[in-house]
């Protein structure tokens, strides 16, 4: 049997970045099809293979590195880098959003009637259901950091006490903002207000959904014993995560909830 | 007759929307049950069964990381790689197949 003596991970070779790569093809041209001839058919399948492809991809992360141990300190690190880098890509990918709106709301054309919020859009009060929003998700950092420090003391009912409550109150924000969707007085064709108000929330929202759901599975791996109180990155990934959800939160409601209100 | 009753016949849509459906349904029902568990102070504690998937995982048997679990694994593999396949033939093909 042979023995690397090295502490670096050659990982074994794996189908899911072919998988992943056909699921991404499948549901751009699915999209295309759907758009010509009606047919979500293809669109449904890229969906599912996508989901088929990143259970199996991230089930296997978790069995090299919490049962086969190829998670050394290097690679650790390797994996630190890595989440911080695909954070700070989303970061710029919500700049080009902030970009947008502030280039609209800062010099607003005649068409709009040359003021921001444009002739006849009714706005939300940024201090009703959205200051509730930043309330919860304030909350949820809080409850987020109890739940790191108590899987590093060792408690682990707390661990899963605080991870659950980070959990629903993220559930919370979600509920609140598709009832705020709802409930609003315009839509997303109204306009450039319209538009840069529902793509910059509506993908925050999508990054709500998709924190909470990492939260979720890092819920399930500490009732299963994974996390370690030294060695437990995939909860800080998904920490790391969740604030910078929060932060994105804290931008969107000062620029376009309160001052572009 | 209803739209979604309209759209089930055999083929494509009955595999992957019903597969897509329960894997949906698969991977949600776990978090809530298994929570649950662990907050009761009634129910049987869950047990530590790392140790044992360290030595499933561990074991000298060649097999590469995505199909060491067993026969769970082989199969949603062969799932995932028809319709990897089949997906792709679709998306190349002259006509729509389905």
């Amino acid at each position: 049997m042979a023995h690397q003596a090295h502490a670096y991970h050659m990982v074994d070779p794996s189908p899911w970045p072919l998988t992943g790569a056909v699921a991404a093809l499948l549901m751009t041209s699915g999209l295309a099809i759907w758009f010509h001839f009606h047919s979500t058919t293809l669109m449904t399948l890229g969906l599912a293979l996508l989901l088929l492809t990143m259970y199996q991809w991230w089930r296997d992360i978790v069995r090299e590195g919490t049962f086969q141990g190829h998670h050394t300190p290097p690679v650790q690190k390797g994996l630190r880098y890595g989440m911080i880098l695909f954070i700070t890509s989303e970061v710029f990918f919500f700049l080009g959003f902030f970009w947008a709106f502030y280039h609209s709301s800062l010099a607003p054309t005649p068409e709009l009637g040359g003021c921001w919020p444009p002739t006849g859009i009714v706005t939300l009060d940024p201090f009703e259901v959205p200051l509730l929003n930043t309330a919860v998700l304030l909350a949820s950092g809080v409850t987020v950091t109890w739940a790191h420090h108590s899987i590093m003391e060792g408690e682990r009912k707390q661990a899963i006490h605080s991870l659950t409550l980070t959990i629903l109150l993220g559930f919370y924000f979600t509920l609140l903002q598709a009832m705020e969707y709802y409930e609003a007085p315009f839509t997303i064709a109204d306009g450039v207000y319209g538009s840069t108000f529902f793509v910059a929330t509506g993908f925050h929202g999508l990054h709500v959904i998709i924190g909470s759901t990492f939260l979720a599975v890092c819920l399930l791996r500490q009732v299963k014993y994974h996390f370690t109180s030294d060695h437990h990155f995939g909860f800080e990934a998904a920490a790391w995560y969740w604030h910078f959800v929060d932060v994105v939160w804290l931008f969107l409601y000062v620029s376009i909830y309160w001052w572009g209100s | 007759i209803p739209a979604w009753l309209q759209r089930c016949r055999f083929g494509a849509v009955f595999k992957t929307e019903l597969s897509l459906f329960f894997l949906v349904l698969f991977l949600f029902q776990k978090v809530p049950v298994l929570a649950t568990r662990a907050f009761s102070s009634s129910a049987r504690q869950m047990k530590n069964k790392v140790p044992e998937a360290q030595k499933l995982f561990q074991a000298d048997n060649g097999l590469p990381v995505h199909i060491k679990g067993g026969t769970t694994d082989v199969l949603m593999y062969r799932a995932t790689m028809t319709l990897t396949i089949a997906g792709n033939m679709q998306t190349w093909s002259e006509k729509l197949l389905w």
